[in-house]
């Protein structure tokens, strides 16, 4: 078990190393040139230069992807200009706690020198540190999607007992068409509409928003995304865990169950039950790493200051530091909790060894 | 090594004797195993060379079972205890039985006719299937929509404002207009204040001169409708119009991409599955790489470097949405690599490449196919949340993206067309999508072999 | 009479998709009396395992319908009548199963001792705790070895025959009156179905219990059967004592059975099929001479197999590498016009030389000389011109023909790789004479393999063998999914075609019985061993090697006069 781990944990750095590469292919060379990105509509080529050296990206290719290594290896904590060079005095006035939704202030960004040795790596937007906004957003994030998580793959879980059940009738069919008819309607529609219904004109919800509170977020303000997000969830999860079913219900293994006598409720509870779990344990784990991304959409509807909404608006910013970092620190968490899905199959399946 | 009985897989396999070969092809087609995810089972029609014999059978099955109704009734159902597996049956009883059933008159084969392949007799599966048909029938109309919208055929001027602005659905046609009220109100209102600055404007002299030739030009100035067939949009667009134009962008978008999607994954995927060694190593990686990354995640880290655009949604989406082809195309490579068909071929001479695409890709392409269907639906779907995020399709196309984008304000004015015209032809093609890709899989189900 | 269990009239439809109905089981009447075994036998599609899960009422019940006049009665009582809860009571309690494949009939994520236990619990009224420590008698009554420890084990930790030893357990645990075994042995190596067979036997004597034994094995009806039902197409041939079935057989169905089987003791020229009963002329005289085989010292070798070994890597640990060895070191020769028998138990290695002397597995070690030349050292290229001459037919007829491919594709590829013929027509006149030297009618040129029964498929298999015209023929199982009589027609082609061609086979099988019948020399494997090496009459009269004798020894007798009577 112990070489297990370690022969995994060894496998994840050339996949590390992958994600690294790839998000240096995007951002540094298919991204254009940062600095214009960054300056936007100055045009002044002094400035432009400036910001280029500011940002490192007037040197070779491989010099740049080894600034991007520095900051990987030091989680985004500190740049590999601020670990050299001597700290300077600021000159800048722009300040590291400006508010999120602050216009990007190109000229101050790069400017913005630090007061003393590492720096982290900064949003290009905002001039905030970039670890710093995105621990501040998961918690958000992870507030709305742990509930929607359990509660969606209890209650499929249970439907899907209940659909099993009644498998190859006239229910089991009605429900089942109901479930694709119910996949096909854009999740956009489910949130405009609830929305609208719930928050704007019956009131039963606030329309958005979020508080410092977390009792306060969560009797308020988190209800509804949540529901939102089990109602659209459970169509194709309910199908699938339904399949699940089916596809052990024909198993040898439950023949031999009903030759014992056993009831046919008996049967689908323990036998089947028990062997369904694993795959529906692996599709959890599938769906654990985007927890962490969160739904973008419901974030930016609901303005839950999450993290798949800061992501979305450092997209339309071309915020690329906000970016870069959080693809890689979601990589390296969806590769972790793979891992951790892995071992725990050893304790659902008897049959799992690890090699 | 295998047992002979224990053999071949989870299903047994039965050979009648030899009395009863003839007939055995004709029945055996009838059999099908039915897919792992369950579903309703269809029956296959034999090739028309076998259906004397098989007819002469049906015969006297229904004869059969008519004395036996005469007696029973449906209450001889309870006998077996309810859900009994019925599919582990039909292959291992029934299927048996059924080949084992002697032939009721010779069959006659009309000489050089190729019977049909597999391909044919999944065509007469899906045909079988009413939901599958239906399903087939309005994708059908969705693409010919699309290709007429695309050759000017139909919607060629969604862009004209043919109405006024947030014109009623004409069903609703006494219903009050504010908005329209309003900017018409503005519209002449705009005109009244003038004040003469001839004075101090340098280009006064010249008004004159603009005005005459403004005359010059002609200016057809339609009247606007008060109502449109389902309403218009805040500039007076038929919001049916629209619609099909819309519909136009997200299928153009989900088919190219799904396809450009399919081609990649199968091609890693058959090379990764079939070769392995080094080169399934590097894809295996390259594959960890794309999956270690969070679909939204990876999607729009791709959105945020390129510029928005057609073509860009296409590779965005077919570049980030192949791993899941790749897997499926890889694993069924493996499993037919060691098939003993491929080893046949091995042992005939037949080449690597011989053996990847004209053995192997022949017997899952039907895979590619049902992935291709479902893709198709995925990427329309993703294709919709971009474009509303304005990471899709441009600003001067239209998309149900974009029409769902406008729609949110205009619920809250109480301008409900736009969103149920955009949603309502978004869930009808993506339904009828979804339920061809189940019937496709039911109907290319290659376990009937 | 006193009869455990009487089936009467019992009639069985099958509604298949859409709405046809299917008759499976027509009106069947047989009776189980008590403390004896009834063995239901024939081949696939007889309708033997459909009337015994009726009993059970295990049948699914979507699709199968029961006609109403039909009875099964048990002590007496209808269980056709039964609402399902009593009939529970009785399915597991009185009456219980044993399935065919033991590896998937045990739940997998359950221990055998909980499984076990589960059925005590359920029809006994055990506690948890004396439910385990009943669990763990049964184990050690079913011979089990260290049932302390493997009651805690699942059932992927155990081998097949052990398997079925904790089905058997389960199924004793209630001490049933009736045990319905269905094909329990089908699944299993020779040497472990006989020691299964003891243990059903000494456990219904034991127990006083009845055996409905489900097999398509008459040799093994023969060794444990009371009395014996054999039924084709859904219909009950004939019916009667063992010693009345095996000794004077009415019906030509059941005669056919019997002798269309290879059997140790005699090799006619050929085998009898089920057509040759129904002449009226009686069999051929061919299938009542005796052939004679065995090498003789002037036979050209063909094939000189030296030293042959393959080992296969397997990822172990962090960088370890586990090599196992699959066959070490074999030597045989291969004579023209003859066939060298490859016989072993699961696991023997057996196929593997079959794969790698033809290079579909690189060999690790050893010398494959073919007309003098090592195989083995060839490169691709020069590969090529010997391909055509070692050709193989696989075991499963399912999987070895390409589904997309019609028969014609099938055989004109070889030839159209090997540029055998001048030209397309040529090929395709030769493709359709050896259709029809295979016995299928040429239209058969044009279909597709799924339109062709098991043994059909193995014909064209073979024909597109013979399109290279191969000196030597490797049969990898090529017989062991068919049916008795079709397997009977196929080795009969083999023969023939072996006549005609001289052409030479390494017939690999677990049968022995078919080996011994088929073969000139019999080579034995065991663990990627040879045991021994010698004539086919030589090897199965006079075994040298005990784990020979223990072969042969397992080797189901069939039916032997006196045995019964005591």
């Amino acid at each position: 078990m112990g070489a297990y781990i370690l022969r995994r944990i060894g496998q994840m750095v050339p996949t590390l190393a992958g994600v690294m590469l790839l998000i240096f292919v995007l951002f540094n060379a298919v991204g254009g040139d940062p600095a214009l990105v960054l300056a936007g509509k100055i045009t002044n080529k002094e400035q432009i230069e400036n910001i280029r050296k500011q940002l490192g990206v007037d040197q070779p290719w491989y010099v740049q992807m080894g600034y991007f290594g520095f900051e990987v290896a030091t989680g985004f904590t500190c740049t590999w200009r601020s670990f050299t060079e001597k700290p300077e005095p600021p000159k800048s006035e722009a300040r590291a706690d400006a508010k999120p939704e602050a216009k990007p202030d190109t000229k101050a960004a790069p400017k913005a020198t630090p007061p003393s040795g590492c720096q982290a790596v900064r949003s290009w937007a905002t001039n905030e540190e970039v670890p710093k906004i995105l621990a501040t957003r998961i918690g958000p994030t992870l507030s709305i999607m742990i509930p929607v998580l359990v509660l969606e793959t209890i209650i499929a879980i249970f439907l899907a007992i209940g659909v099993a059940y009644v498998r190859g009738t006239l229910t089991d069919r009605m429900i089942m068409m109901i479930c694709t008819v119910a996949m096909s309607i854009s999740f956009l529609v489910y949130i405009i509409v609830a929305q609208y219904y719930f928050g704007f004109k019956w009131g039963v919800f606030p329309v958005q928003g979020w508080s410092d509170n977390f009792w306060k977020n969560m009797a308020n303000y988190a209800p509804l995304p949540i529901m939102l997000a089990i109602f659209v969830g459970l169509a194709p999860a309910l199908r699938l865990y339904r399949s699940f079913f089916l596809d052990e219900i024909n198993s040898d293994y439950v023949r031999t169950a009903r030759a014992k006598g056993l009831s046919e409720n008996k049967v689908l509870l323990k036998h089947v039950m028990r062997n369904a779990m694993i795959p529906i344990i692996t599709n959890v784990g599938i769906a654990v790493p985007s927890l962490f991304v969160g739904s973008f959409l419901l974030e930016s509807f609901f303005s839950i200051p999450g993290l798949g909404r800061e992501i979305l608006v450092a997209v339309n910013r071309s915020d690329f530091p906000v970016i870069k970092a959080a693809t890689v620190y979601l990589a390296m968490i969806t590769m972790i909790i793979n891992l951790m899905v892995d071992i725990t199959y050893k304790a659902i399946d008897p049959r799992v060894t690890f090699k | 090594m295998r047992h002979p009985r224990a053999g071949g897989g989870p299903i047994n396999y039965v050979i009648p004797p030899k009395s009863q070969r003839r007939s055995l092809a004709a029945i055996g087609e009838r059999m099908r195993h039915p897919r792992a995810g369950g579903g309703p089972i269809n029956y296959v029609i034999p090739p028309k060379s076998q259906r004397c014999s098989l007819a002469a059978i049906g015969e006297r099955m229904r004869l059969v079972a008519k004395s036996s109704r005469a007696g029973g009734g449906p209450s001889f159902l309870r006998y077996c205890p309810r859900g009994a597996s019925a599919r582990k049956f039909s292959e291992e009883y029934v299927m048996s039985a059924v080949l084992n059933q002697p032939p009721s008159a010779p069959v006659a084969a009309p000489l050089h006719q190729p019977s049909p392949g597999l391909w044919t007799l999944a065509w007469r599966r899906l045909k079988r299937d009413k939901i599958g048909m239906t399903a087939l029938v309005v994708v059908l109309f969705f693409l010919l929509l699309m290709a007429g919208s695309y050759m000017g055929l139909v919607a060629k001027n969604w862009s004209k404002e043919v109405g006024v602005s947030y014109a009623n659905p004409s069903f609703m046609a006494g219903a009050e207009n504010l908005e329209a009220a309003q900017a018409a109100q503005k519209d002449t209102s705009a005109k009244v204040p003038f004040v003469d600055l001839s004075d101090i404007d340098p280009l006064a002299p010249k008004y004159e001169e603009w005005a005459k030739r403004t005359a010059e030009i002609k200016i057809t100035d339609t009247p606007r409708a008060d109502t449109l067939l389902f309403g218009g949009d805040k500039w007076g667009r038929d919001v049916i119009q629209k619609a099909i134009k819309g519909a136009e962008t997200s299928i153009f978008v989900g088919l190219i991409a799904a396809l450009l999607a399919t081609i990649i994954g199968t091609v890693l995927g058959a090379i990764s599955g079939y070769l392995g060694g080094r080169t399934g190593d590097f894809l295996e990686w390259f594959y960890n790489v794309f999956t270690s990354i969070p679909y939204i995640l990876l999607i729009l880290a791709f959105a945020a470097v390129f510029k928005r655009g057609l073509d860009t949604i296409i590779f965005i989406l077919a570049f980030t949405g192949w791993t899941g082809i790749y897997r499926l195309v890889r694993a069924e490579y493996i499993k037919h690599a060691s098939r003993e068909y491929v080893k046949a071929a091995q042992a005939i001479g037949a080449s690597h490449t011989r053996r990847m695409f004209v053995h192997i890709l022949p017997n899952v392409s039907h895979v590619c196919l049902v992935q291709l269907s479902q893709h198709v639906v995925q990427f329309i779907k993703a294709e919709v949340i971009l474009s509303f995020l304005g990471l899709g399709v441009p600003v001067d196309s239209v998309s149900w993206g974009t029409m769902l984008a406008e729609a949110q304000s205009e619920l809250v004015i109480g301008k409900w067309w736009q969103l149920v015209a955009a949603s309502v032809s978004m869930a009808l093609l993506v339904t009828a999508f979804s339920m061809l890709t189940d019937s496709l899989r039911d109907a290319l189900d290659p376990k009937i072999k | 009479m006193d009869n455990l269990l009487e089936v009467q009239n019992l009639n069985v439809k099958f509604r298949l998709d859409g709405g046809t109905i299917f008759d499976a089981v027509k009106g069947v009447s047989f009776d189980v009396p008590r403390n004896s075994t009834v063995a239901l036998v024939g081949e696939s599609g007889s309708g033997k395992s459909v009337s015994a899960m009726s009993i059970v009422r295990l049948l699914p019940a979507e699709q199968a319908i029961l006609s109403p006049d039909s009875k099964i009665l048990f002590n007496d009582q209808n269980l056709l009548a039964l609402d399902d809860a009593p009939m529970r009571s009785i399915r597991g309690k009185d009456i219980s199963v044993i399935f065919q494949e033991p590896m998937t009939s045990l739940n997998p994520v359950f221990t055998c001792g909980d499984q076990i236990a589960e059925t005590l619990r359920l029809h006994m009224g055990m506690t948890r705790r004396q439910a385990w420590s009943r669990a763990e008698e049964l184990m050690n009554e079913v011979g089990i070895p260290t049932p302390k420890l493997r009651m805690h084990s699942f059932p992927h930790e155990m081998s097949g025959g052990q398997q079925q030893r904790v089905m058997i357990a389960m199924a004793i645990a209630c001490e049933p009156q009736l045990l319905i075994a269905d094909e329990p042995t089908t699944a299993l190596d020779v040497t472990i179905q006989k020691q299964i067979l003891d243990l059903i036997g000494s456990l219904q004597h034991k127990h006083k219990m009845s055996v409905l034994f489900i097999t398509h094995d008459l040799a093994v009806v023969g060794e444990i059967a009371d009395r014996v039902v054999v039924m084709q197409q859904g219909e009950i041939k004939e019916k009667g004592t063992a010693k009345a079935i095996f000794e004077a057989p009415q019906h030509p169905y059941t005669k056919a059975l019997l002798s269309c089987r290879p059997n140790v003791d005699s090799r006619p020229k050929r085998l009898p099929v089920i057509e040759d009963f129904l002449r009226p002329e009686g069999l051929r005289s061919e299938s009542l001479v005796q052939q004679t085989r065995g090498y003789a010292d002037d036979d050209e070798i063909v094939l000189d197999v030296r030293n042959l070994s393959k080992r296969f890597q397997l990822k172990d640990g962090l960088f370890k590498k586990r090599e196992v060895a699959a066959v070490k070191g074999a030597s045989f020769k291969l004579a023209r016009g003859k066939t060298l028998g490859l016989v072993g138990e699961s696991g023997s290695g057996k196929t593997t030389v079959g794969l790698t002397l033809m290079r579909l597995h690189s060999a690790s070690g050893g010398e494959v000389l073919f007309d003098g030349v090592d195989l083995l050292k060839l490169s691709e290229q020069e590969m090529m011109k010997y391909k055509r001459r070692i050709q193989i037919v696989f075991q499963n007829p399912y999987a070895s023909l390409n589904p997309r491919f019609t028969v014609g594709q099938i055989l004109l590829e070889p030839m159209n790789i090997h540029k055998i013929g001048t030209n397309e027509q040529e090929r395709v006149q030769m493709a359709m004479a050896l259709l029809k030297r295979v016995g299928m009618p040429e239209v058969s040129f044009y279909k597709y393999p799924h339109e062709f029964s098991g043994g059909q498929r193995q014909r064209i298999a073979i024909a597109r063998c013979l399109t290279m015209k191969p000196d030597v023929l490797i049969c990898d199982e090529s017989v062991s999914a068919l049916d008795v009589s079709v397997q009977a027609q196929v080795l009969n082609l083999l023969q023939d075609l072996q006549d005609e061609y001289k052409m030479s086979y390494i017939f690999i099988s677990h049968d022995l019985a078919v080996v011994k019948y088929i073969s000139d020399q019999v080579m034995v494997m065991s663990e990627g061993n040879v045991i021994e090496v010698a004539n086919s009459d030589e090897i199965y009269l006079h075994p040298q090697q005990e784990y020979t004798k223990k072969l042969l020894g397992s080797i189901p007798k069939g039916w032997q006069e006196g045995k019964q009577a005591a």
